[in-house]
């Protein structure tokens, strides 16, 4: 009777833990990459909440709550130490905040200073308390370093062609900072692999745009050069090379002003225009096919649609040029340049201005995620 | 009949047979290459280029103004050819025109590329246009125009831009290569390394001190030694340090990508790679430069043909490090 009683206290005793550990459900979880996947795997089981929340878990990281939040159900799209707000991270810049919570987590599940200081160099970052390395004399402890900072203590981003370096200002005398490469794979925390599937999604699942994309440079009342020329090309930048550009071409009208050349008389000049967002009449239909992880897959989509999708975070290039027997063979790149972790996609066509001023589309292959590796930002010229 | 009378009637049979055979020459076919929803709309656009461009051959042959038959171009149409009539006569020497038709701004249907010789010009360059030929919603001409001679794309090396594209795809290569590394993707390094792939790996050699702390030879305490493997003994090799490790990322530094230096077009697809790898797993971690021979002839899946390793403290230079010249390659 007395054994017959234990076991129902101890059965009891373990339903009241599950249930005020909120139900846990870590068998069930999965994770948008094998990064927060590792995360996961170090974190008791206990712990994992399943929805959206801050938790306290002293038997991972004490003194420091651990924010998760889902995408689809029962799958964690971000894991790290609760250090910013939702407003400051949309201030600042909700990536780079979520890798620095994401990495600094990392860094406090190691078991021991050596695995910290060969992480470090692994991932090519740098943190200091103070302005002393960690791992030297000031400091060996991650820990009661990042007890110092937390929601409400300032920080600052800064951010140059390879680098982002993460300041949090603790008092007058005290920072921590972190500094670490501009690197897609390091920051976003998706491998290439996990990046080209989203990159597919995003294609696979567009929706027709209400409206075809505007560039808001470009106003409709006309723009004033100093120049005569019929035909005007606005210098901006090239990528690598000198014909892989994003140069703008404007025509002169009877009112001296200049407008957005769009006349298949300048097919390459208008082509070009068309491939860098400019608006225009023609939106020929794209049979992309999207070369990734060993596959090939072929989506149908707008050209105009297909640039709106990339429009924010990255800045194309673009090449036309005649090529092939036919007289108006066209090859043409097109280049879009993630604004800062130094990747691209690539688009490449074997066409002709039939098919883009006409309604038989186009044929390209498209190419995501490449990394640049060091890319010398002293290319990009005017 | 009298023998002038007989000649007279000869040179006007000659003339007339020479006519004809003009005008059969004269004739111009104009032919739409694309489809139309509208069939019929397409056929009327070539019956009226072709009418319109014969009656043009037709003008320069007689050295009269264009006769243009009714129902071919617009009243206003009418005026503006006058305006070029004044400025050149101009026939078409190509008896059959193919072109795909165009969508203008307007939305309006268009031929263009079609090349006239202009007879009153007076220097070479101006001896041959192209005109463009617009149409109504009825299949009527109502505009006709001279367009740019020749489209100016821009004077570059094209050539650069096709190598920059090529290196574009290596890249990409590379970084699914990497991947397959991190992934434990055994399958995917199968596919990346030719069968015949020449793999030179390295490791670390740490020597231990003897138990007293000191060392019997006067050799360096950390040096690598080299192997050079078949594909087969790679992929083993490899499945068992995927096997034993529970954690690898395999980082890429500083890559740099060469076409082969032969100028033979068999050798226009072998390019060479040199990066800087970063190797960390679970169990051992180092630095040193790889080199990648990769034949690109198959656009949809490249393929390694070397695979070099060495230790970052082997190299002093760039020079050090292994590339075409170490290697006797042969495309047969």
């Amino acid at each position: 009777m007395k054994n017959g009683k234990n076991i129902v206290t101890t059965g009891v005793s373990v339903l009241l833990i599950w249930l005020c550990s909120g139900g846990a459900i870590a068998g069930q979880v999965s994770y948008a990459n094998r990064k927060l996947a590792w995360i996961g795997s170090r974190l008791p089981a206990s712990c994992l909440p399943e929805r959206d929340t801050c938790f306290v878990c002293p038997s991972a990281i004490e003194g420091k709550s651990i924010l998760v939040k889902y995408g689809k159900p029962h799958q964690i799209t971000h894991a790290g130490i609760s250090l910013f707000s939702d407003n400051a991270k949309m201030n600042i810049h909700e990536t780079a905040c979520n890798f620095l919570e994401r990495f600094l987590l990392e860094l406090a599940l190691l078991p021991d200073k050596k695995s910290i200081q060969a992480k470090l160099k692994e991932y090519k970052i740098n943190i200091r308390l103070n302005g002393v390395p960690y791992g030297t004399e000031g400091f060996n402890a991650l820990i009661p370093a990042l007890n110092r900072i937390g929601l409400e203590t300032p920080f600052t981003l800064k951010k140059e062609p390879a680098l982002f370096t993460g300041i949090w200002h603790i008092d007058d005398a005290n920072a921590l900072t972190v500094s670490f490469p501009a690197e897609r794979e390091l920051i976003t925390g998706y491998n290439k692999r996990e990046a080209d599937e989203q990159v597919h999604a995003s294609l696979a699942g567009y929706s027709r745009q209400k409206e075809t994309c505007r560039s808001d440079i470009l106003p409709d009342s006309g723009v004033i050069f100093d120049s005569e020329a019929l035909i005007y090309m606005e210098r901006q930048n090239f990528f690598m090379d000198k014909a892989i550009h994003n140069h703008v071409y404007y025509r002169r009208q009877s009112d001296h002003k200049y407008y957005l050349l769009n006349d298949i008389d300048q097919p390459a000049e208008t082509i070009s225009n068309l491939l860098l967002g400019y608006t225009s009449f023609w939106n020929p239909m794209i049979r992309l096919t999207h070369i990734y992880n060993n596959s090939q897959s072929v989506i149908n989509i707008p050209l105009a649609d297909f640039i709106c999708l990339f429009k924010h975070e990255f800045e194309p290039f673009c090449s036309v040029r005649q090529e092939g027997e036919e007289k108006d063979a066209l090859k043409i790149t097109l280049i879009l340049h993630h604004k800062e972790f130094n990747y691209i996609h690539m688009l490449s066509a074997e066409t002709s201005t039939g098919n883009i001023f006409g309604e038989n589309g186009i044929d390209a292959d498209f190419y995501s995620t490449i990394s640049q590796y060091n890319l010398d930002n002293n290319k990009f010229n005017k | 009949m009298s023998t002038r009378k007989f000649c007279l009637t000869f040179v006007v049979f000659l003339s007339l047979a020479a006519q004809a055979v003009w005008a059969q020459d004269e004739g111009i076919v104009v032919l739409i290459t694309n489809d139309m929803e509208e069939n019929s709309l397409k056929q009327k656009m070539e019956e009226n280029a072709s009418r319109l461009l014969t009656a043009f051959n037709e003008a320069v042959k007689t050295g009269k103004k264009p006769n243009i038959p009714g129902g071919v171009i617009t009243e206003e149409t009418k005026k503006k050819l006058k305006d070029l009539w004044s400025m050149s006569a101009m026939a078409c020497k190509v008896p059959v025109i193919q072109e795909q038709y165009l969508k203008t701004y307007e939305k309006e249907y268009q031929i263009r590329n079609i090349p006239m010789t202009m007879y009153a010009a007076t220097s070479d360059s101006t001896k041959y246009e192209e005109i463009a030929l617009t149409f109504a919603p009825n299949g009527m001409i109502n505009n006709i125009e001279i367009t740019l001679k020749k489209h100016q794309y821009m004077h570059v090396d094209w050539t650069a831009v096709a190598d920059t594209e090529q290196e574009q795809r290596i890249k990409e290569f590379i970084d699914r290569f990497r991947d397959a590394y991190n992934c434990k993707d055994i399958k995917t390094l199968d596919i990346f390394f030719s069968n015949d792939a020449l793999i030179v790996t390295g490791k670390r050699i740490t020597r231990k001190p003897n138990s007293d702390g000191t060392l019997k030879e006067a050799l360096p305490g950390e040096r690598f030694v080299k192997q050079v493997q078949t594909k087969t003994q790679y992929l083993a090799k490899m499945k068992n340090i995927f096997k034993n490790n529970e954690y690898l990322n395999i980082v890429f530094d500083s890559v740099e990508i060469v076409k082969h230096p032969k100028l033979d077009p068999k050798y226009k697809d072998i390019y060479g790679v040199t990066l800087k790898q970063y190797w960390n797993s679970s169990t051992y971690s180092d630095i040193g430069y790889l080199f990648l021979l990769i034949n690109c002839c198959r656009k949809d899946q490249m393929e390694i043909v070397v695979r070099t390793w060495q230790a970052e403290n082997e190299i002093d230079s760039y020079d050090d490090i292994f590339g075409f010249s170490t290697f006797k390659i042969e495309v047969l």
